[in-house]
């Protein structure tokens, strides 16, 4: 099978900044794979939203055909990964469809620990790392002492680590030459069953879903009828072809080969990321390893806010999850929000990502609850409820036990942030587990934690008590029985849905306190005293009140001049929208927002 | 049908610190220029075939300070008034300020039926931290020279000064309306508005002390049988202004004079905040350049005009859902299919509007 011999698949791993995207540029720009005037900076990253929090949500391959040295060319398939712990089976899978990979590091900076955890998962793979050192040209360039720590790292020889400025297109050469040397390529029979691996996946509103695929075996055509094996859907494709900066289309694709295949398929959701695609004639046995069906760690209600309605947030999380086959979502009705949905996300960032782009790609507007894990009640006749949706936990005294999903978590840290982080992983319930050496520098640390307690802000704490440096993955190990309550708030003695809170029994008094003044904050004066408590089941554990207004009135309609109150009443209305009636007290939509900006844990 | 006539006149001795009213230092030209203009529309109105079946029954001389009118000049306008042909005049306000009038016969003779006095206070200092050119002398004084030819009258008084101890300067007035035997009071609590001095020299209101105040005032003056019969306003039964109850009523009103409001077969319409567009557009022009109010307007003025007047409004306009509430926490009470404002309703006014709207 010559034609393999002649492709790299590999991707590269580099922290936020270390310049994958420039050296990207320069190998597009090298290989000649676009013209000058398309290549637009940094061509990999292309949704806004990914570009602004310096992060890759999407994968993007690129089939690029550099001319070696030796006289050959080469074809070179750049699959990018997403660079963010929601997103590590994505990465995983990425990672799966490759040969190798480039670890980036910036000269001035050095090696992140972020970079870890991707790393690992390369080595896991068997993926042959070459090591490249960015930004040779800056002054504070550690070229020396980095490419001996490197060099340890990897196992390699100093000289083997390649020095590169992507920016100034030095050492591009060296890098493509040590990627046809270094990389492997890849193998696999173009006449066994087919068994490809979708690494990922897009929703194109002309075409249907388009599938990004790494052959692994056999080899597919146009018009083959394929079946997807999770779950179990066939179609015929119509289209399939190699990607550069579009597409290419081509009649087959062969094992080894990266490229894409159109189906009309007409829901992302049957095209999942790790799935083996097989064709129905002559079917594979059995799939590629390492399937993993991606199920939603964090949910939380939404509902429409300021100017948008039910009907508008329907639609657009339709429309969204055409391309976005983890959130999950269903209808769900507040006292308190009205008619909404409760969805399910990946992770706080994946949730955050969802909200802003049902602002800016639909223009809706929501209010979101406070996120909360999935919880297994145990009934006291032995049925076993999942719960999303703190307000339907069943009354205390009515189930035998709550259960919470416990994770864990792999910190991975400079030593010196040691003390701080066992201490906030204590705070939030994590149990210690093991401490591992990496390098001099580096450990890694394992704990076990309830999911509960990390998704809110758990990922900023990590940060700021390391100084940014520190960087955590974290599987599902289970259900665990928990001393958990449900903490409702009430306002005029009406309970608050969308208040309600899942919480630890020993934190539960430091979070009613904690509500309970941020609304005392947030809720302007009204008409009548308001009074906000935290309950647990009947026991109030927390108030506060808002004393009412004492003066609201203009004291003169002076010479019947009427516009005054007129504006005022347009004002009055214009806030009205921002507001949500609870009984007869008037809160401000930024008070779910308040809420969910909460410190969990004070400190 | 009637209609009242609103009169407002631009000019003051000096502003005071509190003022937002449109209102300049006293000039001559200025002042000749307006007064033949006021009378123009005046005779405008005398002609105009829109305002044939209405009578004018109340002329409201506002300000401004429209005591600073030369008594020639106000005898001019009243006469131009008096030549419309379906006039049947009930009541004719003018707002005096202390230290401008001598001789209160001379308008008397000519016509005005009912004068309201600006004292604001009877306390030295808070006059001068208020920025009034009069004293408490010149109140007094003048307060003796009205009651001895009127006994319709009114006064102002302004309260809740910061740093002042209230409840004594209430106490002061108090004295003098039972002294001088006044029929009628408004008092209003001292607003910061925007553009004043005061707004300027960021001063602050303390709203609890305005909370107590008007509770004491209400009491105080029921007390001398006075009937508080709108936020701000307080007369013995047959004093009341029968001029500014039309604005509660949305009974019409035509206002001549820069910065005057009208409202006209259901139109709103109003001259701006300066002298160009008083001086360049006829109250014609003003009338036909406006829009009628909308069935949803009108119920809304209805609404906060209605309830800001102790009769209060019909029970059919506002929404039904906090009715009952608001009734048990003692912002309205309900009588014979009307919704009337208490005294916590008033106090908590654009409130309690915006639930009912
Ligand atoms: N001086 C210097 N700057 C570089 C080099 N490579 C990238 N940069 C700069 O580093 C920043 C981050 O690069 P980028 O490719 O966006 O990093 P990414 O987040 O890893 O994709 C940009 O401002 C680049 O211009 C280099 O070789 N030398
Ligand atoms: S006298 Fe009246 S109108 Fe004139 S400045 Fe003083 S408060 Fe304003």
């Amino acid at each position: 099978m010559d034609y393999q011999k002649k492709i790299r698949n590999f991707s590269i791993i580099a922290h936020i900044d270390h310049g994958k995207s420039t050296l990207a540029d320069r190998m597009i720009e090298i290989t000649k794979t676009i013209s000058e005037r398309e290549l637009v900076d940094q061509v990999l990253d292309s949704m806004d939203l990914e570009r602004e929090r310096g992060i890759t949500i999407k994968s993007h391959p690129i089939r690029m055909e550099y001319k070696s040295k030796d006289g050959e060319i080469y074809i070179f398939n750049l699959i990018d990964t997403p660079g963010h712990v929601d997103f590590s089976y994505e990465v995983s899978r990425s990672l799966a469809a490759c040969e190798g990979a480039i670890l980036v590091v910036d000269a001035s900076q050095g090696i992140e620990a972020q970079t870890f955890s991707t790393l690992y998962q390369a080595l896991e793979n068997d993926l042959a790392i070459i090591p490249v050192l960015n930004k040779i040209d800056l002054p504070s360039a550690r070229v020396e002492e980095l490419s001996e720590e490197l060099s340890d790292l990897l196992g390699v020889f100093p000289e083997e680590v390649i020095k590169v400025s992507a920016k100034m297109g030095i050492g591009i050469e060296d890098l493509m030459e040590a990627i046809v040397r270094e990389i492997p390529a890849p193998e696999g029979d173009e006449n066994a069953p087919v068994r490809a691996l979708i690494f990922d996946s897009f929703y194109d509103k002309y075409r249907g879903v388009v599938v990004y695929v790494r052959m692994k075996e056999g080899t597919l055509k146009i018009g083959d009828k394929i079946k997807f094996f999770a779950t179990g859907k066939e179609f015929e494709i119509e289209e399939l072809g190699y990607i550069k900066l579009g597409r290419y289309p081509q009649k087959q694709l062969k094992a080894g080969e990266i490229g894409y295949i159109i189906a009309n398929i007409k829901e992302i959701r049957d095209a999942r990321v790790g799935d083996t695609i097989t064709t129905v004639e002559n079917p594979a046995k059995e799939p590629l390893p390492g399937y993993k069906e991606v199920k939603p760690m964090v949910y939380c209600g939404i509902f429409p806010a300021e100017g948008s309605n039910y009907e508008d947030l329907k639609e657009a999380l339709e429309r969204l999850s055409l391309n976005d086959s983890s959130i999950v979502y269903e209808p769900e009705v507040s006292d308190a929000l009205g008619h909404g949905f409760r969805a399910g996300f990946l992770g706080l960032l994946h949730m955050e990502i969802v909200q802003e782009r049902l602002y800016r790609e639909f223009g809706v507007n929501i209010i979101t609850t406070v996120p909360s894990v999935k919880y297994k009640v145990i009934m006291k006749d032995g049925e076993e409820r999942f719960i999303s949706n703190p307000s339907e936990l069943p009354q205390p005294g009515t189930f035998e036990k709550i259960e919470e999903p416990f994770v864990r978590g792999i910190i991975i840290t400079p030593n010196n942030y040691m003390s701080p982080i066992i201490k906030l992983a204590q705070d939030r319930r994590g149990e210690y587990i093991s401490t591992s050496t990496i390098d001099v520098n580096t450990v890694e640390l394992t704990f076990e934690f309830p999911l509960g307690e990390i998704i809110l802000d758990f990922f900023d704490k990590l940060k700021s008590v390391s100084s940014g440096y520190a960087s955590m993955d974290y599987e599902f190990i289970g259900y665990r029985e928990g001393d958990l309550v449900k903490l409702d708030i009430l306002i005029n003695g009406q309970k608050v849905d969308a208040f309600s809170v899942i919480i630890h029994r020993k934190r539960a008094y430091y979070m009613a306190r904690a509500i309970v003044d941020k609304l005392k904050e947030v809720i302007p004066r009204q008409l009548f005293e308001v009074v906000i408590q935290a309950a647990i089941g009947n026991k109030i554990i927390a108030r506060s009140s808002i004393k009412p207004m004492r003066k609201d009135v203009l004291a003169k309609c002076y010479g019947g001049d009427v516009t005054r109150k007129k504006k005022l009443l347009e004002k009055q209305k214009e806030g009205k929208k921002r507001m949500k009636m609870i009984g007869k007290v008037e809160v401000p939509q930024e008070a779910f927002l308040a809420v969910l900006k909460i410190d969990q844990v004070g400190g | 049908m009637n209609v009242g006539l609103y009169i407002h006149f631009p000019f003051c001795l000096s502003k005071c610190f509190y003022c937002k009213f449109f209102s300049v230092r006293f000039k001559d030209a200025l002042y000749s220029k307006y007064i033949e203009k006021l009378i123009s529309d005046i005779k405008l109105l005398n002609q105009l075939p829109e305002f044939e079946e209405y009578k004018i029954d109340t002329v409201y001389f506002g300000g401004g300070t429209p005591s600073l009118i030369d008594i020639r000049d106000l005898d001019r306008i009243l006469n131009e008034i008096f030549r419309y042909k379906n006039t049947q005049i009930k009541e004719i306000t003018l707002e005096v300020n202390p230290k401008t009038v001598e001789d209160f016969r001379l308008y008397k003779e000519i016509g005005i039926t009912r004068i309201s006095l600006g004292i604001q206070n009877f306390n030295d200092n808070v006059l001068k931290f208020l920025g009034r050119v009069h004293s408490k002398e010149d109140n007094i004084k003048t307060l003796e020279l009205l009651s001895r030819e009127y006994d319709n009258f009114s006064i102002d008084i302004i309260y809740n000064i910061p740093g002042f101890n209230n409840k004594k300067l209430v106490d002061d007035a108090i004295f003098y309306i039972k002294k001088f035997k006044i029929p009628h009071a408004s008092f209003y609590e001292l607003t910061i508005e925007e553009g004043t001095k005061f707004y300027k020299d960021n001063i602050k209101i303390d709203e609890e002390e305005f909370d107590y105040l008007y509770d004491y005032i209400d009491m105080k003056l029921r007390e001398l049988g006075f009937i508080h019969y709108e936020v701000s306003n307080y007369g013995e039964r047959g004093y009341f202004s029968i001029h500014n109850i039309k604005y509660w009523r949305r009974e019409y009103y035509i206002g001549l004079g820069p910065a005057s409001h009208s409202f006209f077969k259901e139109r709103r319409f109003y001259y701006s905040y300066d002298f160009n567009d008083f001086f360049t557009n006829s109250i014609l022009d003003k009338f036909k350049s406006s829009n009628k109010l909308n069935k949803e307007e009108i119920r809304e003025e209805e609404i906060f005009l209605g309830l800001r007047f102790y009769e209060g409004i019909d029970i059919s306009l506002v929404k039904k859902e906090y009715i009952s509430f608001l009734e048990k926490e003692g912002f309205i009470y309900i009588e014979k299919n009307k919704i009337k404002p208490t005294i916590k309703g008033w106090k908590l006014f654009n409130s309690l509007v915006y639930y009912l709207i």
